[in-house]
């Protein structure tokens, strides 16, 4: 068995008390790597609890059903659109192909066309630094992007020896030294990780644990750069990224960047467990200001 | 339902062939005959909500609600092909998933405090365990909408592969694929929180 692969038939199994010692054995040897199967089954009789029938239940259901009802009869549903003609689905196909391959012909003319001289670069004095914009993240509420294909190894850059080396176990190296306190070599790990396999989800989730590292080494500027990698690249911990982001900007005391920041993880996450660390925050940068 | 260890699940032992009658009786939007459907379909949409949103949640019985109002209403978009027991599952695991997401923060620490000063029989329970599921809960709502939707019949609910395939009209492979990034996800999210609290006693 994979390591990635999770023993669903096994667990199904154990759960209604129907394992050999053989498949125990196999499995609890899944479970000592994987603690999202560990918890699904050490969380399971406590689910079930929560689940079994209450004896409120039935009048729970008929509030709600007659509050339902009325509320239907107050805004009845908004009406169907007709479906299209199917000559129209026609029409709109040909449109779009028609500006596709117009598109297309004017990109590929543009790269077969001579192109014009290069002008000797212009020297520009040094401006004064940019306001920090926050980085866009998708609203928690948008349509799912479509699923990340499992990671890939890239090519190995140094010979046969760096082949076997995936993201994943990158990602567990980094994860280790982690545990281990010993964050510089977890740092370098991670980073290795974010130039060796760089569209990963391993490497995404390095940026904020990179990040977070750095934060606490204090060495702000460092963890702001990995903290907005993480974000631009659509992470799974945004909000401890705009929270650990605007710790960075505090810690480099650029008050206004960070009073942004946290009024962004606000705007975007009004029901995080940071929302009150973030106002709080706020409100003491806001007196000091 | 696969768990052999959770007591009696009633959304389980509805007659598939009863349900479907009841819903195309509801369809010609009889008033009784609507309740009737309702009220069939009433414990797998609450025991979806409490497993998203947790039992205490402030806002469980106006989600429930909007799950009546969204099964009614999506009836006849049903295509009566398959389970209609999945198909208002999926509609309840999604709704709640948005009401959780909307709130988690706000009640989720005085819903834990009420769960260890409740004299509900939740509150002889181990409150490591109480913790655990509601961080597994939290943590769910931030997978991605179709990974979380699988996760939670999975891991919440304790549907078998075949079943969620079922309920919401895809492969096993698709469940199975949809599971393993999902897990991936999640194992992700539980390193993060697992590394958290560590750092930050008491956040």
């Amino acid at each position: 068995m994979r390591a990635e692969e999770h023993p669903e038939a096994l667990i199904d199994r154990a759960m209604s008390g129907a394992l050999d010692p053989e498949a125990q054995a196999t499995l609890d040897r899944h479970l000592a790597t994987c603690p999202v199967c560990a918890d699904q089954l050490a969380l399971a009789p406590r689910f079930e609890r929560e689940l079994a029938p209450q004896p409120r239940d039935e009048a729970l259901d008929l509030r709600a059903f007659e509050a339902a009802m009325r509320r239907m009869q107050q805004s009845p549903p908004v009406a169907r659109r007709r479906p299209l003609p199917s000559w129209f689905r026609w029409a709109a196909a040909a449109a779009l192909l028609v500006v596709g391959v117009t598109g297309a012909a004017a990109v590929i003319g543009r790269r077969i066309a001579p192109r014009p001289p290069i002008p000797s670069p212009v020297v520009q004095l040094p401006a004064a630094r940019a306001p920090i914009r926050p980085v866009e993240v998708a609203p928690a509420e948008a349509p799912a992007p479509p699923e990340p294909l499992p990671a890939k190894a890239a090519p190995a850059a140094h010979g046969s020896a760096q082949t076997a080396v995936t993201a994943a176990a990158l990602f567990e190296r980094g994860e280790k030294l982690r545990r281990e306190g010993r964050a510089a070599a977890a740092i370098a790990i991670y980073r290795r990780l974010q130039a060796t396999f760089p569209e990963t989800p391993e490497a995404r989730l390095s940026f904020a644990f990179a990040g977070q590292l750095l934060l606490e080494q204090r060495r702000p500027a460092d963890a702001l750069a990995q903290f907005d990698r993480h974000l631009k690249a659509g992470g799974e911990v945004g909000e401890e990224a705009l929270a650990g982001r605007a710790t960075a900007l505090e810690q480099l005391h650029r008050t206004a960047d960070a009073i942004a920041a946290w009024k962004s993880l606000l705007a975007r996450y009004p029901g995080s467990v940071y929302a009150g660390r973030a106002r709080a925050r706020l409100d003491e940068l806001m007196k000091s200001q | 339902m696969v768990r052999a260890n959770g007591g009696a699940d009633p959304a389980s032992k509805a007659d598939p062939a009863t349900l479907d009658a009841l819903a195309r009786e509801a369809l010609g939007q009889d008033p009784e005959a609507v309740r009737r459907f309702v009220l069939a379909i009433a414990p797998a949409i609450r025991r979806a909500c409490r497993g998203v949103m947790g039992p205490r949640h402030t806002d469980l019985e106006d989600t429930i609600q909007d799950c009546f109002i969204d099964a009614t209403r999506g009836l006849p978009g049903y295509r009566f092909q398959g389970n209609l027991l999945g198909y208002v599952t999926k509609i309840a695991i999604n709704r709640a998933l948005a009401s959780r997401r909307r709130s988690v923060a706000r009640v989720r620490h005085l819903q834990l405090l009420e769960d260890l000063h409740d004299d509900s029989p939740l509150a002889d329970a181990n409150v490591g365990d109480i913790e655990r599921t509601e961080v597994m809960r939290d943590l769910i709502r931030r997978v991605r909408p179709i990974q979380a939707e699988t996760l939670v019949m999975r891991v919440v609910l304790g549907f078998s592969v075949e079943e969620i395939a079922l309920a919401t009209e895809v492969s096993v492979n698709t469940v199975k694929t949809r599971l393993r990034l999902g897990k991936k996800a999640l194992r992700h999210l539980l390193t993060w929180h697992a590394w958290e609290p560590e750092r930050k006693p008491g956040r």
